[in-house]
């Protein structure tokens, strides 16, 4: 196992740089529980519009760095293209046919399905704002 | 004992000969003895207990019942029918709480547990406090990071009808006075019920020099098989209990509207009881016993100590728990560092931790920590593996913070 191909400096860096200022009433709050990995979001009428969303992840650097990365590639995305970007993660976790193009750098958790119990750690914020947006969870 | 000379005892060292194994709290490695005692249970004596009158399943029945009297003399049971075979731990836990101390704990009573309980010796205890009108109150730690037995004596009082406790913390190592907290809770009128996961493997065991009433303990910790485990009650509170399952096995006799059951333990294990576990069991215990358990005590606490050592002279580590060790479990978080991401790295060297929070939350929540590693070592484990581990965690802080 190439552990630099996990964490890639692009994943480390960004961890670096995830909000972690959890002040805020949140709508949505994930764990998991075996690892403690913690996230937190909050939006006005449901817009998930990136400044209007409030975020907070304490966690690995998976799942910190797949926040901060999740929260820039939902920039200017309608709802219908952050559910297009979350379903497409999922399929690059599960060894499906995804959309790369779309993925754009989240690609750089390609990885990740090689240590399948580091994946819940990566998908924690997508199954965040998926829940956010949706209500429900991703029937995957 | 010289762990490197039982090494050679353990089939998996040989298949995976590079591992460190530090993950031992969770489950332990099984000896050859072990594993051959249930290959030639399943090649020479397959056959069911208890209940056909021919030669091969009689021989199966005594061995089967032999292995309950060797495992009460393991922890010095008054007699075998205060053995009775669960799941594990958390299976032997369950039936207590549903089936004793559901009709037993009344509003207002008060059930003790301490601040350090793995969830399986807290959450029965959480129902049966909701369900019942009962609360439910918790030792703290003291400054050392053991159990305070000031507060426990403060705690425990003529309302608490229970106090179950951990008799080794999962997560911090330590050994808790079971012995004083015995005299506590019965001076109170109270029963003591004691999580022995974590102890049974590591520390020899009277339940008549400290006369607990409930013991719980798990195979698989111990060098056993998974799926077997222990509950040990006292014979009055074992002939108090509800049934927890009926069917076959635990009867005496059955018409068509009716049915009158066996004597304890029968009748507390309905159905085909877990035939190879209890003959996995037996073994591991023998093989235990032939090692003495006063030297695997002192194994693992030279281990536990000589780890909690190294790492607490490192730069930016933190260990957690008493700084005199007692047991081979060893917790600590590398600065800046997440623990899944150090357990991640330490895999990548091929050293197995545990990472999380051990099914133990509101303690890590005591700790002020998400999460912990948790490098729990055994009695096949060496001073050689504990070096590697503190070079590794050096590697890991280059790797991560750029730093040594």
């Amino acid at each position: 196992m190439d552990l630099s191909n996990i964490y890639q400096r692009i994943i480390m860096q960004k961890a670096s740089e995830c909000p972690n200022n959890n002040q805020f009433d949140s709508d949505v709050h994930l764990t998991n529980p075996t690892c403690g990995d913690d996230i937190s979001m909050a939006a006005d009428e449901k817009n998930p519009k990136v400044e209007k969303l409030q975020v907070a992840c304490d966690g690995c650097i998976i799942c910190k760095g797949a926040t901060q990365m999740m929260l820039e590639a939902i920039q200017d995305k309608s709802a219908d293209q952050i559910n297009e970007l979350v379903l497409n993660m999922s399929k690059m976790m599960t060894h499906e046919h995804y959309n790369e193009e779309l993925l754009g750098d989240l690609v750089a958790f390609k990885s990740v399905v090689h240590l399948p119990i580091r994946i819940k750690c990566a998908m924690l914020p997508f199954k965040a704002i998926y829940q956010l947006i949706n209500g429900d969870d991703i029937n995957r | 004992m010289d762990s490197l000379n039982i090494r050679h005892h353990f089939p998996i060292f040989k298949e995976h000969s590079d591992m460190i194994y530090f993950d031992n709290a969770a489950t332990t490695q099984k000896p050859k003895y072990v594993i051959d005692a249930i290959s030639n249970f399943y090649t020479h004596h397959n056959f069911n207990v208890h209940r056909s009158v021919y030669t091969h399943a009689g021989e199966t029945t005594e061995m089967f019942e032999q292995s309950r009297k060797n495992i009460a003399s393991f922890i010095n049971a008054g007699s075998a029918k205060e053995i009775v075979f669960s799941a594990g731990t958390t299976d032997s836990i369950n039936l207590i709480a549903n089936g004793y101390y559901a009709k037993h704990i009344k509003a207002g009573d008060e059930i003790v547990v301490s601040i350090a309980e793995h969830h399986s010796n807290l959450l029965p205890w959480q129902k049966i406090a909701k369900n019942n009108g009962a609360t439910l109150k918790f030792i703290p730690l003291n400054e050392d990071a053991n159990l305070d037995l000031n507060a426990a004596s403060q705690i425990i009082s003529d309302k608490t009808k229970l106090v179950a406790v951990t008799a080794v913390s999962n997560v911090l190592g330590n050994i808790n006075p079971i012995d004083q907290l015995t005299t506590l809770a019965h001076e109170h009128g109270a029963d003591i019920l004691v999580d022995g996961a974590q102890a049974a493997p590591e520390l020899p065991i009277d339940v008549q020099k400290t006369p607990i009433d409930w013991l719980a303990f798990s195979g698989h910790k111990m060098m056993a098989p998974t799926g077997i485990g222990v509950l040990y009650g006292k014979q009055d509170l074992l002939e108090n209990m509800d049934i927890p399952r009926v069917g076959g096995e635990m009867i005496e006799s059955v018409s068509t509207t009716d049915y009158k059951v066996k004597d304890i333990p029968y009748r507390l294990e309905a159905g085909t009881p877990n035939i190879e576990g209890v003959i996995g069991l037996d073994a591991a215990i023998s093989y235990l016993k032939e090692l003495k358990m006063t030297n695997v005590q002192k194994q693992c606490e030279k281990l536990g100590q000589y780890l909690y050592d190294q790492l607490n002279a490192l730069d930016g580590v933190s260990v957690y728990g008493p700084t005199k060790r007692q047991t081979g479990i060893v917790s600590f978080n590398v600065d800046n560092i997440h623990p899944h991401d150090a357990a991640t790295f330490l895999d990548s060297k091929n050293i197995d931790v545990r990472a999380g929070q051990h099914c133990a939350e509101p303690l890590t929540n005591k700790l002020g920590v998400n999460a912990t590693l948790r490098a729990s070592l055994y009695i096949y484990n060496t001073i050689e593996e504990c070096n590697r581990l503190v070079d590794c965690i050096n590697e890991m802080k280059e790797f991560f913070n750029g730093s040594k």
